[in-house]
């Protein structure tokens, strides 16, 4: 939960970065202006404190790795831990890409994107070794069946993977590659789909952990509608501006974040949901499920 | 395809594109928009002319911003009151200042001689200093900072290749040249975001920036037709075309009129 948490204010960093235009105000890398704390002025406080914090996760991210191999006996759960692990060296890596080849947008929108994904995956691994998870026992014999066509989980699922699109459309319109239609299309798509799976899950399921997800998962979707509206407005009326306005950096940091929240909260909704069900055989599903 | 195969694979792919791609400064001598094979523009002394004239400006000023300098101390500290945008300057009576004004030619194509002088643009008080300079394709461009506190010069181009390099509080002057004309090449700070400088690089030398009475001169041009151009940031372009005698300096005035 300490990555977690440390990954989401990293996610808060890497967007002030973004949002004030700060991605090269240190034009060096690993080091800044050849030390290993410049003066932290303008851009510089913002990108710099940016790569500290990311240290910081890159340091707990390993000690996280180290402790699943020592102390989990699930091998695809110490499997996960060093897989976030190379996914933050990765991380790191296209930091110093993005710099020093100043901000190629592939680089750029696949970095903010693998952050999303990281922080998910550090959700999950939180989740996975959480008292809740742990009990299986009572878990086996209470999966719903679930037979329909499209069942809940990979209904959860697809969710998962429209919001992770709408994410990467997200960071590219950032980056200024695409304009905003498209990042406002799948916005529609991506909410009617969180609101179905959150419908389905009220309607058909009793479990608190699935209704707890399902009812976080449509509040933060709401939430982030009203966030991405305001973002848009506050850039339009900051457009003049010389230098990025406090209202527009703050209102689009905040839906960033709340973007990266909403995919783990659909994240764990879909874990939740492959545990719970039983959609296949009832010892294949638990197997699969850990 | 086993995990270690595909490592494999994926690092060989990263690898290739890194190599493919180049963050370098460097241009090379064939990057230029003035053609070898091109026929030197000749100018005969004892007929050319020029023109001059002023830029004015009338109607309902365009909105000037305060800037919020608060990020670096000494920056603020440099302003009596609170700076300004540089988005629209009044000159003397009813004039504006950084006004691009250039011949609108490419005089067939002809190659003209890349001046040895440099133009310089500095980082005083926080503030690229002139905001609004004209160069030639090729001609040296000299970054200076007056400032004590480190600048991160940064010019964001279309047709030239960008570049972004840090220079320290009264350090070792910059010079560097953009190979290719382009129209409006901003050059910013990523430390100081207000920071912000326009390079119009052109392929011939007749252009100017109007100053702080609002003028603008531009000589040795051969007598002809031509089309001027005055562009402002906020303002927008206009047009007028100007009749240059046998070594005559002809006298034009531009009006950007806003409701």
């Amino acid at each position: 939960m300490l990555v977690a948490a440390a990954t989401l204010l990293l996610i808060v960093a890497g967007a002030l970065v973004t949002s004030n235009d700060a991605g090269l105000s240190v034009p060096d890398w690993p080091l800044s202006y050849g030390q290993w704390m410049p003066r932290m002025v303008g851009g510089i406080f913002y990108e710099h404190g940016h790569r500290m914090i990311a240290t910081a996760v890159g340091f707990l991210t390993i000690i996280l790795a180290v402790w699943l191999w020592r102390t989990d006996e699930r091998r695809w759960l110490r499997r996960l831990g060093f897989a976030t692990l190379g996914a933050v060296i990765a991380q790191g890596i296209l930091g110093g890409i993005t710099v020093i080849y100043l901000l190629p947008w592939p680089v750029s929108v696949g970095h903010a994107s693998l952050a999303q994904l990281f922080f998910s995956a550090t959700v999950a691994i939180a989740l996975f070794t959480g008292p809740g998870w742990l009990r299986e026992a009572s878990w086996k014999t209470t999966q719903q069946p679930d037979t329909r066509p499209f069942p809940l989980p990979w209904l959860a699922l697809a969710t998962f993977g429209a919001l992770f699109a709408q994410l990467v459309l997200g960071a590219t319109l950032r980056h200024r590659v695409i304009g905003p239609v498209p990042h406002v299309v799948w916005a529609v798509v991506v909410a009617g789909l969180s609101f179905w799976t959150a419908r389905e899950v009220f309607n058909r399921r009793r479990e608190a952990p699935l209704r707890k997800a399902a009812a976080t998962l449509a509040g933060l979707v709401v939430l982030q509608l009203a966030l991405g509206t305001g973002a848009y407005l506050a850039r339009l009326a900051t457009a003049d501006a010389l230098q990025p306005m406090p209202l527009m950096v703050w209102s689009t940091v905040t839906h960033v974040a709340v973007g990266a929240l909403v995919l783990a909260t659909a994240g764990v909704l879909t874990l939740y949901a492959f545990r719970l069900t039983e959609w296949r055989g009832a010892g294949e599903a638990s197997e699969a499920t850990g | 395809m086993t995990l270690r195969k595909l490592f494999a694979l994926t690092t060989i792919v990263l690898l290739a594109a890194l190599a493919g791609c180049s963050g370098g400064e460097t241009e090379t001598a064939s990057d230029t928009g003035n053609d070898s094979a091109a026929a030197i523009f000749e100018v005969d002394s004892a007929t050319a002319g020029g023109v001059t004239g002023k830029v004015n400006f009338s109607g309902k000023a365009p909105k000037r911003r305060t800037l919020d300098m608060g990020a670096e101390a000494s920056c603020a500290a440099a302003y009596d009151g609170k700076p300004m945008t540089e988005n629209y300057v009044p000159g003397d009576n009813g004039t504006i200042q950084n006004v691009f004004v250039y011949v609108k030619s490419d005089f067939g194509g002809a190659k003209f001689a890349t001046p040895a002088d440099a133009v310089t643009l500095d980082q005083k008080d926080c503030r690229y200093v002139p905001h609004v300079i004209g160069v030639m394709a090729r001609q040296t461009v000299r970054y200076t900072n007056s400032d004590t506190v480190p600048h991160n010069i940064h010019p964001t181009p279309e047709d030239n290749r960008e570049w972004n390099r840090s220079q320290p509080g009264g350090g070792e002057a910059i010079e560097k040249a953009f190979p290719r004309a382009e129209m409006g090449v901003h050059v910013k700070c990523n430390v100081h975001p207000w920071m912000r400088s326009i390079v119009y690089v052109m392929s011939h030398p007749y252009f100017a920036v109007t100053g702080s009475d609002g003028s603008f001169s531009i000589g040795n041009l051969p007598p002809g037709e031509y089309t001027l151009v005055a562009v402002h940031e906020t303002l927008g372009e206009q047009e007028m075309t100007v009749t240059i005698g046998d070594s005559e300096t002809a006298e034009t005035t531009f009006s950007f009129i806003a409701e």
